[in-house]
């Protein structure tokens, strides 16, 4: 027998023997199964026909998944999946799928089958089914059939289910911002609906706040003096309806050292320091968004954080193209960080946009979207010299003319909490908060004529140091000039000022300059004015805006040998600060556009330092003495003079020129080509559709610049691609990047939201 | 069904297989027992050597008998147990399909059935045993597989497997041709015997 024979033998063997239980066990389970067939005759099918249906609707549910959009209205955006169609500005309506709002409008409608949804300046998810909607609140008011949703709305919940919802007390169904009458307000807190000045007035001490909404036209001098003293909040949302002129939305908050918490949306136009103004001088944030649909040249948005040493918080959207030195100046000085979005619609012009984060000492954390075409040195310069952040959106959709919007932060020390919208273009001087040192305790703004007056009588009382803002006509060295002249006198001032030169265009490139100006102010103090420099013609532009407390912020060196300017008309914004008022100063002032003391800018005492128009405000008014030099100019004699050409910077030829410009040409031009990288990311992103082209660029800009201004901000658009490509496990992972880096980010709640988005989709 | 019917007292263990097949036919459970017991061991030890594991054995000869009891009124003609042999081939294919898309996602190809038949035999030698001519048949195209086994291990002639695989015996013999030169060339390929 071969080998092979006895393996199959044995296996034979083997494979026969049958063990012993089997037979049994067999058979009792051929016993048991009674009817196999039966059993098998519907089960087999049915999960068959299962397995089948739930393929089907997998299938049908993918397709018939509504495509991707994104909608953009007047005051909203709209992104997600689902079935929309605007039925109306404002409002829009969806029939099914999912999508995330973005409101910032005192009253966005949103129909989602018999549901109303109205947000007011809210962030909020919606899911509408074919039974039930869902809402999730991320930020701000959302009324659903006139019940606000704090939470989760439960899925196939009526309108008259809301009992277990969180209602606010006192929210109504039409309340929102529209009437202030019907806004619940705070017990501890004084309101002020209205238009008139009266109450604002009394409650323009410390302590009032503007909680409400003013829907009213303000005219004038009117809802800046409201807040003009008030160390509170503008906690509400100022949205006027109709046109403000003068020192309007700007002054609101001009002197507030609080937080313009609430939104201010102006619907109407604003005028010559208007909105500009809202958040200069404010000690803390322009937190909220700022907003502005018209469109603004010159030295505007660029100009408001200026100086700011907190954030401007919100987002500043001004929908129209900026020029000039807009948006960049914004937070030029700011040591904030631009942390939000901003998003331009329109078109900015040279040095605007950039401007933003000029001197950023951290980063423009938020998305810089500009739908326009920045040119120039744009968008690099936002973040520079900010060491916080502008926290918020800046969206600017409408034009902002001469030192507007972008004085709106400028010295402001904190945040302009709210959302600042100006609609329509301001033009004038803005500078309100020029000086702000730490409390701009008096009006501020940039009022006009007589109102820049009476401010400054009222702010004399309280040492304050008059005038805030540069205004047009009678600048910055009228108030500190004035301080004890009359009002006739700096109106006087006023009209010679407006024959004077143009003072605007200067700023556009200055986008360093600010920087260094901002670098160079805190020397003397915590309240930099943080160089609004808005003239610009090139014969006088001083601008050295910075100052602190008790120093003489403006500085300006006229370029004629003799200590005048070149031109008669040369802007002189000297913070010659007189006791006494010489009147050869005053006229010289008032005629050659030279202030008095123009060689040596002497700062009085402690605060009341003008310079520029901004001033130090908080100031303890001492009287400095003025007297004459051996040219004639006038010089204050009390205090030794503080500020100098010297140490901020001579202007010759009209440029302001301060301190060093070495490093800042380095930065600047790293932080430009980064701009240029996020701009161009941005534009793959969100005009050409192109995320992975996108992405790339975003994380060529991210390697290329670690360390750069401009990482948070292309951090969160690198979050956009990666959502727009559905890459779901990087978006989680850089989602988790994000929060590890920025874990202050102001955006960080939305970052998060969109991980959990991105978990779930996973 | 099956417990409930009544036993026939007219079956007798001397009735020839188509008496028996007609009171199986009949429900006569009686009958059912016995055609079990004749036919157990055949289903057990063909389904073994046809590839199915010691651990798998008994369900497989379970659903080859339940097939066979449902079926059984279309049975007419034949020997039962060329009937049952089909029946029981059927279902070793089907488990052997079964084991192998298993094995594809599990990735236990190779190891599978070491593995099942460790866990059923208890000597070492045993398993060495079973272990190598059940990779051989493994290898084994089922066609060429079946031949061998009835012819090689079962000792059926030519023409019974003929009938039993639905083939002429010609084509039998060819199939076991090829199927013994198959089995000695995979053989010594695994070493199994020189």
């Amino acid at each position: 027998m071969t080998p092979r024979d006895e393996e199959l033998e044995r296996f034979r063997a083997q494979t026969a023997e049958v063990d012993a239980g089997a037979k049994d066990r067999v058979w009792r389970r051929l016993a048991v199964s009674t009817a196999p067939e039966a059993r098998r005759s519907w089960f087999g099918p049915a999960l068959i026909l299962t397995g089948c249906a739930a393929a089907i609707v997998a299938l049908v549910s993918a397709v018939a998944r509504p495509a991707a959009f994104e909608t953009r209205g007047a005051q909203f955006v709209a992104r997600g999946h689902a079935e929309v169609r605007a039925a109306a500005p404002g409002q829009l309506m969806v029939t099914r799928g999912t999508l995330a709002v973005s409101a910032w409008g005192d009253r966005v409608t949103v129909q989602a089958g018999a549901h109303t949804i109205v947000a007011s300046s809210a962030v909020f998810g919606l899911k509408v089914a074919a039974e039930s909607i869902t809402v999730e609140v991320r930020r701000g008011v959302v009324l659903v059939d006139g019940a606000e949703v704090t939470r989760r709305w439960p899925a196939g919940a009526r309108a008259l289910e809301f009992d277990e919802l969180e209602v606010a007390a006192g929210a109504t169904a039409n309340s929102g911002a529209a009437d202030p009458a019907s806004t619940t307000m705070p017990a501890e807190r004084s309101s002020v609906g209205g238009n008139d000045l009266a109450p604002a007035v009394r409650s323009g001490e410390l302590g009032a706040a503007i909680g409400g909404a003013a829907s009213g036209a303000s005219n004038g001098a009117a809802a800046a003096q409201l807040a003009g003293a008030a160390t509170a909040a503008v906690g509400g949302a100022a949205s006027r309806s109709g046109a403000s002129n003068g020192a309007t939305a700007a002054q609101l908050s001009g002197a507030a050292n609080a937080v313009v918490g609430g939104v201010v949306v102006p619907s109407g136009g604003l005028n010559d320091e208007t909105a500009a103004q809202l958040a200069v001088a404010a000690n803390e944030a322009v937190g909220g968004a700022a907003r502005r649909s018209g469109g603004s040249h010159g030295a505007t948005a660029a100009q408001p954080a200026v100086a700011a040493t907190a954030a401007v918080g919100g987002a500043a959207s001004p929908s129209g193209a900026s020029n000039g030195a807009t948006a960049a100046q914004l937070s030029g000085a700011a040591n904030a960080v631009v942390g939000g979005v901003v998003v331009p619609p329109g078109g900015l012009n040279d040095e605007t946009a950039a401007q933003l984060a000029v001197a950023a000492n951290e980063a423009v954390g938020g998305a810089a979207r500009r739908s326009g075409g920045p040119h120039g040195a744009t968008a690099a310069q936002p973040a520079v010299a900010a060491s916080k952040a502008v926290g918020g959106a800046a969206r600017p959709s409408g034009g902002l003319n001469d030192e507007t919007a972008a004085q709106l932060a400028v010295a402001a020390s904190k945040a302009v909490g709210g959302a600042a919208r100006p609609s329509r273009g301001s033009n004038g001087s803005t500078q309100l908060a020029g000086v702000a040192s730490a409390t701009v305790g008096g009006t501020s703004g940039a009022p006009n004529g007589a109102t820049a007056q009476r401010l400054i009588e009222t702010g004399a009382a309280k040492a304050t140091a008059g005038a805030v803002g540069a205004s047009n006509g009678a600048t910055a060295a009228q108030p500190a000039e004035t301080s004890n002249a009359t009002g006739d006198r700096a109106v006087s001032r006023a009209g010679a000022w407006n024959g004077a030169p143009p003072r605007h265009g200067a700023i556009s490139k200055t986008g360093i300059d600010l920087r260094e100006t901002a670098r160079v102010g805190p020397d003397a103090a915590s309240a930099t004015v943080g160089g609004v420099v808005t003239q610009a013609s090139g014969e006088a532009a001083p601008r050295n805006a910075k100052m602190g407390v008790g120093s003489v912020a403006g500085t300006r060196t006229p370029s004629g040998a003799d200590g005048r300017a070149a031109n008669g008309a040369a802007a002189t914004e000297t913070a010659g600060i007189s006791n006494a008022p010489s009147p050869d100063a005053t006229r010289g002032a008032t005629q050659s556009g030279v202030a008095s003391g123009a060689t040596h800018l002497t700062a009085p005492q402690p605060a009341a330092g003008v310079l520029n128009g901004g001033l130090s405000r908080d100031a303890t008014v001492t009287p400095p003495i003025a007297s004459r030099d051996a040219t004639g100019n006038v010089v204050t004699g009390s205090s030794p003079p503080v500020a100098r050409a010297e140490s901020f910077g001579s202007c010759e030829g009209g440029t302001a020129r301060s301190a060093s410009k070495s490093e800042p040409a380095a930065l600047t031009n790293a932080l430009r080509e980064e701009a240029a990288l996020l701009q161009r990311g941005e534009y793959e992103l969100r005009t050409l559709r192109d995320a992975a082209a996108s992405l790339g660029t975003l994380q060529r800009a991210a390697s290329k610049f670690p360390r750069g201004s401009l990482q948070q901000e292309v951090a969160l658009t690198e979050l956009e691609a990666l959502r727009d490509l559905e890459r779901w496990p990087e978006l989680i992972t850089a989602v988790e990047a994000f929060a590890r880096r920025y874990p202050h980010s102001e955006r960080l709640d939305e970052v998060r939201a969109l991980g959990a988005f991105a978990a779930k989709q996973r | 069904m099956l417990l409930s019917l009544a036993l026939s007292p007219a079956m007798t263990p001397s009735s020839d297989a188509s008496v028996l097949l007609e009171a199986c036919r009949q429900g006569d459970s009686a009958a059912w027992k016995r055609l079990y017991d004749v036919h157990f061991e055949f289903a057990h030890r063909t389904a073994r050597r046809l590839g199915v594991s010691p651990g798998d054995v008994e369900d497989v000869v379970h659903e080859a008998f339940t097939v066979a009891w449902r079926k059984l009124a279309d049975f007419h003609t034949g020997r039962f147990s060329t009937w049952f042999y089909q029946i029981i081939s059927h279902e070793v294919t089907a488990y052997l399909r079964k084991k192998r898309v298993r094995a594809f996602f599990t990735g236990r190809w190779a190891d599978e059935t070491d593995h099942e038949v460790s866990s059923a035999e208890g000597s070492v030698a045993a398993r060495h045993s079973l272990s190598q001519v059940e990779q051989v048949l493994a290898k084994l195209s089922s066609k060429k597989r079946e031949v061998f086994v009835l012819f090689e291990l079962e000792g059926l002639p030519h023409e019974q497997i003929a009938e039993m695989v639905g083939c002429p015996p010609q084509t039998v013999r060819t199939r076991l041709h090829s199927a013994r030169r198959d089995f000695e060339a995979i053989a010594r390929k695994r070493g199994v015997w020189p």
